[in-house]
């Protein structure tokens, strides 16, 4: 089987084909808040406990200037007074529990930055979506270790994988990286060159084809 | 009376100001204590904030005016366009 796609990172690589479903991580827009207080304070103890885990993260040995400034980036956004200002808003005026609030500000945030007229800019509106995820993942306690259960050498197969999430994976197992999204710009490919993982991104594949792999 | 100061300058480097050097703008904005804005096709923001900075789409030729109000406005100001004149990707 061949697939096409744009080679945004040089080599040649072989591994079992492993593809990496994401969990989609949904906000609560059905209760209402009634503690304000209460519900900002879980709000500002989720945004800390992330950006802690970030700084642990920026601050391991195993990753490059990119991925530190990326990581930076993201804790920059996270004590953000104008974002922590509309998501407390959102909260107070508007009644709306914190993990809808915080969707629902980053979501437009990104939103408005995919509008953009430059495209190289508008293409980030994922990475926020992104931060939206990780926030709203911890504030409902769910685990998102990125692909932590891949333990052995693969060509790894994804619709869309963030820096954020880039961060996380296992790179001793993966061999090279097969995206039906991202561009030849993205930071994901970037972070890819930075690592020497050959990836082809733009990738028109079905998921059944993949999932039908021995692996 | 309140220390004010602003000026143009554009921008040149190939992707503009995207994700890393805003987020390194931001913080150098953050270095100083007076109140920094940033300018650029009738939007006015917060310089001191990347959530409002990503919004104003700075890409390559973008045009901006920065302006500080404060004890150190002229300083941030220059050091602000030195950073985006010294931008190289």
């Amino acid at each position: 089987m061949n697939i096409d796609g744009v080679a945004v990172s040089q080599g040649i690589a072989m591994g079992h084909a492993h593809l990496l479903n994401k969990q989609i991580i949904k906000a609560d827009y059905l209760s209402i808040c009634t503690d304000v207080t209460a519900e900002v304070a879980i709000f500002h103890q989720t945004r800390l406990k992330l950006i802690s885990h970030l700084q642990q993260l920026r601050d391991s040995s195993d990753i490059n200037d990119t991925a530190t400034e990326l990581i930076e980036a993201d804790i920059l956004l996270l004590e953000d007074d104008e974002f922590i200002s509309e998501v407390e808003q959102l909260i107070s005026q508007w009644q709306f529990s914190t993990t809808a609030a915080v969707e629902r500000c980053l979501r437009l945030h990104a939103y408005q930055i995919s509008q953009l007229a430059n495209q190289y800019l508008a293409s980030r509106a994922n990475d926020i979506e992104s931060l939206s995820q990780r926030l709203i993942a911890l504030f409902l306690n769910i685990e998102t270790a990125f692909g932590q259960q891949i333990s052995h050498e693969v060509v790894l197969f994804a619709d869309d994988i963030t820096p954020a999430e880039f961060s996380q994976l296992p790179l001793q197992h993966i061999k090279a990286l097969v995206l039906k999204s991202t561009g030849v710009t993205s930071h994901t490919a970037i972070l890819a060159r930075a690592h020497g993982i050959p990836a082809l991104f733009l990738c028109d594949y079905h998921h059944q084809v993949i999932e039908a792999m021995p692996s | 009376m309140t220390n004010s100061h602003q000026q143009q300058v554009t921008i040149h480097s190939e992707y503009g100001l995207h994700t890393r050097p805003a987020a390194q703008f931001v913080k150098l904005a953050k270095q100083f204590t007076a109140d920094i804005n940033i300018s650029a096709e009738q939007q006015t923001v917060n310089a001191k904030s990347l959530f409002k900075l990503q919004t104003l789409g700075l890409a390559k030729e973008s045009q901006i005016t920065i302006s500080a109000q404060g004890d150190d406005a002229l300083k941030a100001v220059e050091s602000l366009v030195n950073f985006i004149n010294q931008l190289e990707d």
